[in-house]
């Protein structure tokens, strides 16, 4: 359900045009809107913004809608501050018939998607209820496409705010916390947690032993994290592959299983790193290898059946006669 | 707005700051995000009215060097009230923008800076915006000076800086000192008479100058002097009654310190040109 959807569902229920009212506001009348996904203003973005109001005024009006004596933003939560910091007596601001909560939550997730990229739990921290308030009305669960269509989020997107849904309140908690802190002192970010997800996720699904233990092991990484054990958010990265290697690698279980115990303990100082170099990263290297190798021999094959030996360039003769004595050496013949 | 900040992040800047100023002012009444003034357009974060003589604003902000303070500067100094201003960042703000930082304190401007876990720390402290003085106007105003005066006039700056009607005070008695000795010079040239030189009783050694003969080509210059003693030398002692009685005393202090400073280079210039060419 898009904004046109919304209008087009109002102009069918109701005949009376849209009343909508140019007026000029106080700042203090005026209140958040209370479904407004959108937390978190930046420091440089709100100076700038406040910069030019400070110069030009308020060239486009705010938008609220009036209830039990408030007026409540719908679109304009930045230049509202901006007013309030620069002590403005009024503001424009066109008076919108109050929406219902879902056109009101959408409403809020496509005027802001069209303009700039929200913090991902900014997205999230509403997309639950949009979920709750469409089977409510529907008697079903929008799936990935329909949540897009009605949010303008992309499925990447949506998928990476589903993550971040997961994560038990206690942790949603935290990060809320974090994002509340002044940039520069922010360590855990929504990324964190996003690939934090995503890599225990992997784990979990090879190695389901994990499950019952699994906030336990989330409090150790985050712990590990925070005192650079893990050093980059990436690493999480390497801990899914530590997990997918379980399948798809020549790994001995036990022991990736007992690095991993490792990794998962808060009392070894050890991170996901040095779990990586122990456990999986000579077998993708040679993973990749093999391919290379692959790639190589069918090069050459192609070579000999074309027969155009005479073209190899001379540089690629001499690795090739070098690779060809290494290998002689390697594979003892 | 309830954070009286720009960004989402000045929540915590802003409660830790407000526990600092209740536990140094004793719980002075605290106003956020409030008018300070209807002729302002500036809400700061925080306000406490100190007492009479002192209003605080502190921005909670993520640089050190807010933007708002540039753009008000000329409207707070409009305001008829003393009002010292901080800036209110994180210490990892601090740590990372040195550059501002300077600038900030070059501008009068006080800092705080908020730790992780909400510890506050004052990096340096504001006067009245009124009443600073540029570190860079000061440096120019004493060129010239020979090293010693420079010293007890730079010792007096740095006392201005903590507390102006006090280093108005050190600055007049710097200035009485060259007075003095100018006139302990004129006695032994039998131009004054021993009586006229005695510590304490300036206004009478300048009242004797200016009936000496050998004082005639510098009468400006001990005039100025009588102006300047009668005028400034009790400015630290007057209470002010109001916020504006305040902040008349705070801008007199920054004109008695910045003319006193001229008034010591003009008065040795004078008595040099007359022939006292000792150690003045």
């Amino acid at each position: 359900m898009t904004i046109r959807t919304i209008a087009n569902r109002q102009k069918a229920t109701d005949s009376r045009p849209m009343a909508q009212k140019l007026r000029l506001i106080a700042p203090e009348d005026i209140r958040p809107n209370p479904e407004n996904p959108r937390l978190v203003f930046r420091q440089e973005e709100m100076e700038s913004l406040m910069l030019s109001i400070d110069k030009h005024g308020v060239q486009v009006p705010i938008t609220v809608y009036e209830h039990e004596g408030a007026y409540y933003l719908l679109d304009g939560e930045r230049r509202w501050r901006c007013v309030s910091k620069l002590n403005h007596k009024f503001i424009p601001a066109i008076i919108q018939e109050k929406p219902s909560e879902l056109d009101n939550l959408v409403l809020m997730y496509n005027i802001h998607a069209l303009r700039e990229q929200w913090d991902y739990y900014t997205i999230a921290s509403k997309l639950q209820r949009i979920i709750d308030l469409f089977r409510l009305n529907n008697d079903y669960e929008p799936n990935e496409i329909e949540l897009s269509e009605l949010t303008g989020l992309t499925r990447g997107a949506i998928r990476r705010c589903q993550l971040l849904l997961g994560l038990p309140e206690r942790f949603k908690k935290m990060l809320l916390e974090e994002l509340e802190k002044p940039k520069s002192q922010q360590r855990l970010s929504e990324d964190f947690f996003i690939e934090m997800e995503k890599s225990l996720r992997a784990v979990v699904r090879r190695v389901p032993e994990y499950a019952e233990r699994i906030d336990e092991i989330r409090d150790v990484l985050i712990s590990k994290f925070e005192n650079n054990l893990i050093s980059a958010v990436t690493d999480f990265r390497q801990l899914s592959k530590i997990g997918t290697g379980l399948d798809t690698l020549d790994v001995a279980r036990g022991a990736t299983i007992n690095v991993l115990d490792r990794v998962f303990d808060a009392n070894q100082q050890v991170g996901i790193r040095e779990a990586y170099t122990e456990t999986v990263e000579f077998e993708y290297v040679e993973k990749r290898v093999t391919k290379y190798a692959f790639d190589l021999d069918r090069f050459v094959l192609g070579v000999i059946e074309d027969d155009r030996r005479q073209e190899l360039d001379t540089y690629l003769v001499e690795r090739l006669e070098h690779l060809y004595n290494t290998l002689s050496n390697l594979l003892g013949k | 707005m309830a954070s009286g900040g720009l960004s989402s992040g000045t929540d915590f800047l802003r409660n830790s700051a407000a526990a600092y100023f209740n536990q140094v002012y004793q719980h002075p009444p605290m106003q956020v995000a409030a008018e300070v003034d209807p002729s302002l357009s500036w809400k700061p974060s925080i306000q406490l009215r100190v007492n009479d003589h002192l209003v605080v604003l502190a921005e909670a902000s993520e640089t050190p060097y807010p933007i708002i303070f540039r753009l008000r500067r000329t409207d707070v100094l409009q305001l008829q009230m003393p009002i010292s201003i901080y800036c209110v960042c994180p210490e990892e703000a601090y740590l990372e923008e040195q550059a501002e930082v300077k600038e900030l304190r070059a501008h009068g401007y006080g800092l705080l800076t908020v730790a992780a876990n909400g510890t506050v720390q004052n990096r340096f402290s504001s006067i009245p915006i009124v009443q600073q003085i540029p570190d860079a106007e000061f440096r120019q105003e004493i060129t010239g000076l020979p090293p010693k005066i420079k010293r007890s006039v730079s010792e007096a700056f740095d006392l201005y800086n903590h507390n102006s009607p006090a280093g108005v005070s050190n600055i007049t008695e710097v200035f009485e000192g060259v007075i003095l000795k100018a006139a302990r010079e004129a006695v032994k040239k039998t131009w004054l008479k021993a009586k006229d030189a005695k510590p304490g009783a300036t206004a009478a050694t300048l009242a004797a100058m200016s009936l000496a003969p050998q004082f005639a080509n510098c009468a400006a210059a001990i005039g100025g002097a009588q102006a300047y003693v009668s005028r400034y030398r009790n400015t630290a002692h007057h209470f002010p009654k109001n916020k504006k009685q305040a902040h008349r005393k705070y801008r007199d202090c920054r004109n008695a310190f910045v003319n006193g400073i001229k008034e010591v280079q003009d008065f040795r210039t004078a008595m040099k040109n007359v022939g006292l060419t000792g150690n003045i």
